[in-house]
């Protein structure tokens, strides 16, 4: 190796500029978030990297496939068909459910429920730091993602995108620290907040009175409440409830449905928290007939003269309706 | 020892950092991922001794931030944990080629977990991380194999006729 020496007043007048060069950029990139366009376009830039570093785990599992022997895909295809069938089945129901859910809530004037548009992707990335739960998945702007888009699979809810690029997406997993998703309780709908730890299999459900109902086994889904996910999509199981004199909530742990170190593909789900529901909200009839236009009024102003006791009652009904909305 | 002939060292710099870059952001299984090794650092570690006229802090500043694009990391928290390797190393280290194979290993064992605790640092102020006793791991496993990659490094320099920089003598 080398003898040869270069001054150490270069070194630290460099080393100097570097780091008041990182801690500008970390300062423009952390506070005020100001590079996300050179981001996008260097990341983007680089999406070919990130493919070829996947390529080993892609490259076997092509293989497994290909070395897979008729047998076994005779058998897997046998088995596919039938889940398929028993699918059917059960979709013919829900068809009809889901006719009958909307015809009750235009009865009750509340604000119908949406299939939303739904994209396949593919898990391509798994940010290697960690102490982060994030994944990258294969579709970017491109395909129409945009921030904070919910990510669902089929056993439940995954995630959110949190930075989209041309051609990919990085997915905040519900496990991630940062990530917190509203739930409820679907055996009593208490509502609580599902926060991530940073390990895979479990979830921190955070601010549970002691008193609260909560058991092992309850599942959690989704409350739409906050707006970015869906309402009703199934995210953890509680695996413990530990309940201690000196603290005054509940220590309740949850395991995610999905599994998150296994994730292959995903769904990206176009949800509009307020505004898509919100359109959907059915307005009453228009009194068209003049006696009844009448009678509303004669009501109208009987329940004006009675305003305070019924003022409570009419607010809970219209918070009731609001909360469906959600 | 320049021969005439010799080749400048980014001959192997871009192609060994490329092959750094990919291995750090590759899929590991799930039971591997706390540990993995550090292979940007040793091989930034191993040009900044070996030719500091050509790599040093500039260029591991540039790699770390390519690491940063790569990761999603906030901007230049890898690039500045890389440079603060490097810039240990040169500044204090000027020996740092003539010292014995062990000696070398306790020092970059102790350079690059404070790099990685000055990462954890960063992504800590960002709001990211929640305490994890694992920082330590991956330095150990980056100091034990810096002494295969530095034999391989000074194997291939000599296959490929590389010579460092050489001070202009007058």
């Amino acid at each position: 190796m080398s003898k040869q020496e270069i001054p150490s007043l270069f070194i630290n007048l460099r080393f100097a500029f570097f780091f008041l060069l990182s801690a500008a950029l970390l300062f423009a990139d952390l506070r005020l978030k100001a590079l996300s366009d050179i981001r996008y376009y260097i990341e983007s830039a680089l999406y070919p990297v990130m493919i070829f570093a996947d390529s080993p785990r892609s490259l076997t599992a092509a293989v497994s496939v290909q070395f897979k022997s008729r047998a076994q895909l005779m058998a897997e295809n046998e088995s596919l068909a039938s889940a398929i069938f028993e699918q059917r089945a059960d979709l013919l129901r829900l068809h009809s459910l889901e006719q009958e859910n909307a015809a009750m809530r235009r009865l009750l004037n509340s604000p119908l429920h949406e299939t939303s548009k739904r994209m396949f992707a593919e898990v391509v990335a798994v940010d290697s730091d960690p102490s982060l739960q994030r994944v990258v998945v294969n579709r970017g702007s491109s395909s129409g993602v945009y921030n904070s888009m919910p990510v669902i699979t089929e056993e439940g809810l995954a995630g959110q995108v949190i930075e989209v690029n041309y051609s990919f997406s990085r997915v905040l997993l519900l496990s991630d620290p940062s990530s917190s998703v509203p739930v409820v309780n679907v055996r009593n709908q208490i509502r609580a907040l599902a926060e991530g730890t940073g390990a895979y299999d479990e979830l921190n459900i955070a601010n549970v009175a002691r008193s609260a109902d909560i058991q092992e086994g309850d599942l959690l889904v989704t409350s739409g409440l906050g707006g970015v996910y869906p309402v009703g999509y199934p995210v953890a199981v509680v695996t413990s409830v530990g309940i201690s004199e000196n603290q005054s909530f509940a220590e309740v742990k949850a395991k995610p449905l999905v599994d998150f170190a296994r994730m292959r593909y995903v769904l990206m789900y176009w949800y509009d928290g307020k505004g898509g529901d919100g359109r959907a909200e059915v307005k009453p009839k228009e009194p068209t007939d003049a006696k009844t236009v009448l009678r509303e009024e004669r009501i109208k102003r009987l329940i004006d003269s009675m305003t305070v006791p019924a003022r409570p009652d009419h607010n809970a009904q219209a918070e009731r309706a609001e909360a469906a909305g959600e | 020892m320049a021969a005439p002939e010799a080749k400048s060292s980014y001959l192997l710099f871009f192609p060994l950092l490329l092959a750094a870059l990919i291995v750090s952001i590759i899929r590991l299984p799930e039971a591997l991922t706390p540990f993995r090794p550090d292979f940007l650092s040793l091989i930034l570690i191993f040009f900044a001794v070996y030719d500091p006229r050509r790599i040093n802090i500039g260029w591991a500043w540039l790699a770390g931030l390519l690491l940063d694009f790569l990761m999603g990391a906030p901007l230049a928290q890898n690039a500045l944990c890389v440079s603060l390797q490097v810039f240990i190393i040169l500044s204090q280290f000027k020996r740092f080629a003539q010292f014995s194979r062990w000696q070398q290993v306790i020092i970059i064992f102790i350079v690059n977990w404070l790099g990685h605790g000055l990462g954890f640092w960063i992504s800590h102020i960002a709001g990211a991380v929640t305490y994890d006793t694992s920082v330590t791991i991956p330095a150990v496993i980056t100091a034990l194999l810096w002494t295969p990659a530095c034999w391989l490094c000074l194997l291939l320099c000599q296959v490929l006729n590389i010579a460092p920089d050489a001070p202009k003598e007058n």
